[in-house]
């Protein structure tokens, strides 16, 4: 627990790893190689001290008050206002260049004592920012006089009541802390600032080395530099304050929704994973379009096309959103981020989310910035991202490319923290099309399906349904023919429904093919049809004796098929009904049942289930059972 | 301004000295010293002496840029000149202060 009371700096992220601030009435030293940003982080303490009521005094002594003024300006930290106002004061104790200096003999730091007790006497200056130790002490005295003199300045600083932060420059990045070499035994803070080479790319990072009496997060945090200046990210993924909600909302997807128990908790961050060309784009564009249409702000940052590309291949899909843009509720923005450093996206990133202040993020994908960065510079950058992401979102669907089946076996350990759900695509080549899967491999605080669902791309985005027969969980469930079908029970006739004539409906492919062989394999003559038209034609043709159809059909529904049957005047409009769909809740039962179904089966559904349901309808519908 | 001590002004170039002490120093105490024992052997209508306070004279002590004391400045013809510490370099005061050629008659 923290006993020092702390000044807010207004840095982004140094206050959280900082555990608040600067510490009041105390001594801060900043030490960093020549441009790590040590001027930058000072001149927005001061800055931000001075815009939220305490007066604060700048010291210049590295280069002169008003070369220190401009740089502030510069950077947009009006300093000349806060000059204006009264709350910032600048005194010069520049080396005047003018003339030649000699040091000769014994000295003290009066001079600077006495200027700094006068200038905050008639000020009220609280906060005293020293530009810097390294300049001030140039040329550089004996080290014993050195010490006393910084010591000296140290205490009188404190006897003042004002809380110090004195820049001073490093020789390295990692070693003795100052060129001086005296002024961190001195100081209760000591702050890190380093830049450096990593891999092709440099690196810049923050570390609080010491903390007098404060706890304070350990080890180097990345930072970069902006035309905002200094922000850092803290490698804690901070909790919002309102983050722990069970509220959820849907993914965009009712098929994921139903697998993951009612849909996404709000708060939470998605990581869509999978091989190119599994659909994770589109469920991506599908999430980000569900928000959008719900009335959320929602930006979606596409770092592997051009929007034109990105946009056209969503509407080529039945996604458009082009009007969620022109409403405002959707922003679509498409960069390369390996044209910037990781740190720079970063904050472009957070400049974005400030700017937009949207509900939800989508970014596809973060493999192409795994690709171009060091493994180390990728890991900050996620959970940097992650901490973004929980401070300025209430929801972020990521997606991320893999290399074959490894999207259910490998996940890196910070990510799989990181994320809250873990969605894994999949697909495997047939002797036809694709055959794509979705499984949630993780998904914090709910239940959910542990297998497979089967993902078709249509219309309107993809289609996730679960799969018609509910995988064998065990050794127990042998398949006869290694298709996944389990055998009969024991105790049941093997060809229980020999002879009947059952026509199905059902669009994927996939799905029509299992619940054939199941009921082939019981013994019916199974008329397969894709789609309602094709099913009345073949009742046209033929009256089966029993109908199985999904609901969730393209285009005419299985609710409006069976209505449609209903409605003739033959001897199908008595024909006994089974559906058989993912539509699983009460009132989709009761719908089903009233436009015309007999029975309503769930997906997946157990084999022996559907064949008894199928037989004993069948006997009961037409009074002249053909099952034996 | 705690202490001030002007000669009169000499026709032709003056030279202003300007030491800042600080009070109670003993390093100040010997600046003072050692100036006063620098400047004897010259004409005092040749150059101006002023002594600050850095305790009281803060406003000039600012514009002079003064960090540490004791600080002389001396200002003549040619760019001004810097000299820090206890001035007990005798050598090295004689020849910032420029004086040659003034030396009491």
């Amino acid at each position: 627990m923290s006993v020092v009371e702390k000044i807010p700096t207004g840095v982004p992220g140094f206050d959280v790893i900082s555990h608040g601030g600067i510490p009041k009435g105390r001594s801060s030293l900043i030490v960093g190689r020549s441009g790590t940003g040590k001027t930058i982080l000072g001149l927005q303490i001061a800055s931000y001290t001075a815009r939220h009521g305490i007066k604060t005094l700048l010291i210049a002594v590295e280069e002169s008050a008003d070369d220190l003024i401009s740089t502030g300006d510069n950077l947009g930290l009006d300093l000349s206002g806060a000059i204006a106002s009264g709350m910032l004061r600048v005194t010069d104790a520049s080396r005047q260049m003018e003339g030649p200096m000699v040091v000769s003999g014994e000295y003290d730091i009066s001079g600077l004592v006495h200027r700094v007790q006068a200038i905050s006497k008639q000020h009220g200056s609280q906060v005293v920012i020293l530009d810097s130790a390294t300049a001030l002490f140039s040329p550089r005295p004996p080290q014993e006089l050195l010490r006393s003199l910084f010591t000296q300045l140290i205490h009188s600083f404190r006897r003042l009541q004002l809380s110090s932060v004195v820049l001073a420059e490093a020789a390295e990045d990692y070693g003795q802390l100052t060129t001086l070499g005296v002024e961190d035994f001195v100081c209760d803070m000591v702050v890190i600032l380093r830049n450096v080479v990593d891999g092709e790319r440099r690196r810049r990072s923050l570390e609080i080395s010491k903390y007098r009496g404060s706890g304070h997060y350990k080890g180097e945090f990345p930072s970069t530099i902006t035309t905002r200046g200094l922000t850092i990210f803290p490698l804690d993924a901070r909790d919002r304050p309102d983050a722990h909600t069970s509220e959820r909302y849907s993914s965009g997807s009712p098929g994921l929704d139903a697998m993951i128990s009612g849909g996404l908790f709000r708060d939470s961050i998605v990581i869509v994973r999978g091989p190119t060309g599994s659909g994770k784009t589109m469920l991506a564009g599908q999430y980000a379009r569900a928000g959008a249409v719900r009335g959320e702000k929602v930006v979606y940052y596409g770092f592997e096309e051009p929007k034109g590309i990105l946009v056209r291949n969503f509407a080529a899909i039945g996604m458009p959103m082009d009007e969620l843009e022109r409403a405002g509720n959707l922003h679509i923005i498409c960069r390369y981020p390996e044209a910037m450093g990781l740190e720079d996206l970063l904050v472009t990133l957070r400049m974005g989310l400030e700017e937009i202040e949207p509900a939800l993020v989508v970014m596809d994908s973060i493999s192409s910035i795994e690709h171009s960065s060091s493994e180390k510079g990728f890991r900050q950058f996620m959970i940097g991202l992650a901490s973004l992401l929980r401070e300025h979102a209430r929801g972020a669907l990521l997606t991320q490319t893999v290399i074959g089946s490894e999207a259910a076996t490998h996940t890196a350990p910070y990510l799989s923290t990181i994320a809250d759900a873990i969605l894994a695509l999949d697909y495997s080549v047939g002797p036809g099309d694709l055959a794509r899967t979705l499984r949630v491999l993780k998904m914090r605080g709910s239940s959910h399906v542990t297998y497979p669902y089967r993902l078709e791309i249509t219309q309107g985005g993809l289609q996730v349904e679960p799969p018609t027969v509910r995988p064998p969980s065990a050794a127990a469930h042998r398949s006869r023919a290694g298709d996944g079908i389990p055998p009969p029970s024991p105790g049941v006739p093997e060809r229980p429904l020999q002879g009947l004539r059952v026509l199905l409906v059902e669009d994927f492919s996939d799905a029509r093919e299992i619940v054939t062989t199941i009921l082939e394999r019981a013994g019916a003559e199974v008329t397969p049809s894709g789609s309602s038209s094709e099913a009345l034609e073949k009742i046209d043709a033929s009256v089966p004796d029993l109908i199985v159809a999904d609901i969730g059909l393209p285009k005419e529904d299985g609710i409006e098929f069976i209505r449609r049957v209903r409605a003739r005047s033959g001897r199908e409009a008595t024909v006994p009904a089974v559906a058989l769909t993912a539509w699983a809740l009460p009132r989709d039962r009761a719908r089903a049942k009233e436009a015309g179904f007999q029975a309503h089966l769930v997906k997946p559904v157990d084999p022996s289930t559907l064949v008894s349901v199928v037989g004993a309808l069948a006997v009961r519908g037409s009074g002249d059972p053909k099952a034996t | 301004m705690d202490e001030q001590e002007e000669t009169s002004r000499p026709p032709g170039g003056l030279v202003e000295v300007v030491l800042y002490l600080s009070p109670g120093s003993p390093t100040s105490g010997k600046a003072r010293r050692n100036l006063d024992a620098a400047l004897q052997d010259y004409d005092p209508a040749s150059y101006r002496l002023i002594v600050r306070d850095v305790s009281q004279d803060v406003a000039e002590s600012e514009a002079d840029h003064i960090v540490f004391t004791p600080t002389l400045i001396v200002r003549h013809a040619l760019a001004p000149c810097t000299l820090v510490g206890d001035l007990g370099d005798t050598a090295t005061v004689i020849a910032m202060l420029g004086l040659g050629g003034r030396e009491k008659s």
